[in-house]
């Protein structure tokens, strides 16, 4: 499919036309140049033909795979702020005559989730390699999560004396150790938890961040890693000043050997 | 830059949208079997000609308009921007020295999990899961880039980038963000494409200068494929919100709370607690701005068609839909990139924002920008007008 010069396709306005082109066929139509002869016509023709076929195809794939929603689990419906989505949504329907408890509706929504999931699964598992190889999807799913309980991480270190320093928090100017690795967003992907919880390389993370320290101050003996949990109050709204502490990692220096 | 709709110079000869000659052969045989079905003619047969002859019609309307031309400026933009975009991230990773955090496996103090039983990508299949191995992939995926940047072996390039990079996000798929998954759906066009023959080291040394000559004509629907790309991003982030937050239910409260998420805010900014409904607004604002999304290409479409009746086409073009639309776009996004530290999500989407551009515009809009730089600049950048005018879709 290589570019192509006007010379070659004929009847486009040249460099530097200034005039908007005329309607096809219409008064003051570019002359056409001589027609390709009947082969390479049908040639073309065909070429066109299944380009469009192709494109057809993969616009079709692609719109499967477009689907956006998720499969839905029992567990997570069961989140408080899940909780909360279904009673609105119970609520909503009620006013239109279509009463679900949320329970209800949360045993429609993994069922149903779960089929259109497993039927976009099926559509798609004979384009699978070509999704594997490329790792290409359509599901866009950009600042999900906006709720008012987030964390906010913790790095830590101990010195020989058993105090800890606060080494590391996201908007602390005076804890801003490693923060240009740390904030880096595939470097965050890894400590920033999701809904769920922690993710697979958190613990390496943990690890990494340990021996960076350790490397740097020898008078560094152990290093801990952990997430603040906080409420970010609405204006107007109450603050909740309790907060909690979780997914907690400690990284003692290891003992040389003899 | 107005924008001009996905209406391009077709591939027939003498301004005729048809495949070549022998669709326009095909174009009237198909006029003649609608004048041979008369209007609410009776009839059983009459009727499945005129189904028949519909669907014939409808089918040669979707091959001409797949085989339409165009000059490849506007997909040269987005192979320039999307390969600076990744250069610029791996770039990042390699002066923060984070390649082997990011990509070795645990064993050797990385973060990923491929062990030897389990290697989790083909590189690491091949040669066995090590720094070493992932630091020979991250450096074909950046000269890969680069190469792609600067338009040398475009589509070798485009598709060795495409390739590496799925690698990578297989050694780490915690670290593979969508930005990079859409910016390899771009790579898949754009390994397609003709996005290397202008403004590239291939043009120079096909045709010995940089750019491409204005009348110069390349398939055209790997921009249309990119617009739909960009439709299908924002449709399906903007369907995705049903969250309390994202409505009215919850006080449309969601950019309050990520602008106030530690993790992501580039600055406190605890202050928005007194410019909350301006938050809200936002909220708002970017709840419209993506679901709108489905209807940008009919606005382009509209646009490229402006000389036609209708009262939904003129209410559009009438309204700016589609320049308030990108504005808006362009606005969100620049606004994400001083507010919130996302990398090169916002540069990486509008990246792929020049394929919503006809190449005549972007051309005009250069010729414009180039003017007080004296007519050789202009010239470079197309001529006066740009390349061949586009003309409205059938």
């Amino acid at each position: 499919m290589s570019a192509e010069s006007p010379e070659g396709r004929g009847g486009e306005p040249g460099p530097g036309a200034s005039s908007p082109a005329p309607a096809p066929g219409g008064p003051g139509a570019p002359a056409a140049a001589p027609e390709p002869r009947g082969q390479a016509r049908r040639r073309r023709l065909r070429v066109a033909r299944l380009r469009a076929a192709l494109i057809a195809l993969a616009l079709l794939v692609q719109g499967v795979a477009a689907y956006p929603f998720p499969p839905l689990t029992t567990e997570r419906l069961a989140r408080p702020d899940r909780q909360r989505e279904l009673a609105r949504w119970s609520e909503r329907l009620g006013r239109v005559g279509l009463r679900r408890s949320p329970d209800e509706l949360a045993a429609l929504a993994v069922a149903w989730s779960g089929r259109l999931d497993g039927a976009r699964a099926r559509a798609l598992a004979p384009f699978q390699p070509y999704f594997d190889v490329t790792r290409t999807d359509q599901r866009w799913g950009l600042f999900l999560e906006a709720h008012a309980h987030r964390y906010r991480m913790h790095v830590e270190s101990q010195d020989a004396s058993g105090a800890w320093t606060l080494r590391y928090r996201p908007l602390d100017p005076a804890a801003r150790e490693l923060a240009s690795q740390l904030e880096y967003r595939r470097m965050r992907a890894a400590w920033n938890p999701r809904s769920q919880g922690t993710r697979e390389p958190y613990k390496p993370f943990v690890s990494w961040v340990a021996n960076a320290l350790f490397a740097r101050e020898p008078g560094v003996r152990a290093v801990r890693v952990r997430m603040e949990r906080f409420h970010i109050p609405r204006p107007g709204e109450a603050p909740d000043p309790e907060t909690s502490w979780h997914f907690e990692e400690l990284r003692r220096r290891p003992r040389r050997g003899p | 830059m107005s924008a001009e709709g996905p209406a391009s110079a077709p591939a027939g000869g003498g301004g005729s949208a048809a495949v070549g000659g022998a669709a326009s052969a095909g174009d009237k045989a198909s006029a003649g079997g609608s004048a041979a079905t008369p209007a609410g003619g009776g009839g059983r047969g009459t009727a499945r000609r005129g189904v028949f002859g519909g669907a014939r019609r409808a089918a040669r309307a979707w091959v001409s308009f797949w085989d339409r031309r165009e000059h490849p400026a506007s997909l040269a933009l987005v192979r320039i921007f999307v390969a600076a975009t990744i250069a610029a991230d791996y770039a990042q990773v390699a002066a923060l020295g984070l390649v082997g955090v990011l990509w070795a496996p645990a064993a050797e103090g990385g973060l990923s999990a491929a062990r030897p039983g389990a290697p989790l990508c083909q590189a690491f299949a091949w040669f066995g899961p090590s720094a070493a191995t992932a630091r020979a992939v991250f450096g074909v995926a950046l000269a890969s880039a680069l190469c792609l940047g600067v338009g040398l072996f475009s589509r070798a390039s485009a598709l060795v980038l495409l390739l590496a990079s799925a690698q990578l996000g297989h050694i780490l798929p915690d670290g593979d963000r969508g930005i990079d998954t859409l910016l390899r759906n771009a790579l898949v066009v754009l390994c397609l494409s003709p996005a290397g023959e202008t403004w590239s080291v291939d043009a120079r040394r096909r045709r010995g200068a940089w750019s491409a000559p204005a009348g110069l004509l390349a398939p055209a629907w790997p921009r249309y494929l990119l617009v739909a790309q960009l439709v299908v991003l924002y449709f399906s982030a903007g369907a995705q919100k049903l969250s309390s937050p994202w409505s009215a239910a919850g006080g449309y409260s969601a950019l309050y709370y990520l602008l106030n998420h530690p993790h992501y805010a580039t600055f406190d900014f605890r202050w928005t607690g007194r410019v909350y409904p301006l938050t809200q607004f936002g909220t708002f604002m970017t709840l419209l701005f993506e679901q709108s999304a489905p209807l940008v290409p009919l606005a382009l479409y509209y646009r490229a068609t402006r000389e036609r009746p209708g009262r939904l086409r003129r209410l559009f073009n009438r309204s700016r839909f589609f320049a308030a639309w990108v504005f808006t776009g362009a606005a969100f996004h620049l606004l994400l990139a001083v507010t919130m530290n996302l990398g090169i999500f916002p540069w990486g989407v509008l990246a792929l924002y020049p394929a919503l551009f006809a190449p005549r515009e972007i051309m005009a809009f250069l010729s414009r920008a180039r003017r007080p730089l004296g007519p050789r600049a202009r010239a470079d950048a197309g001529g006066p007008a740009g390349p061949a005018a586009s003309t409205p879709l059938t």
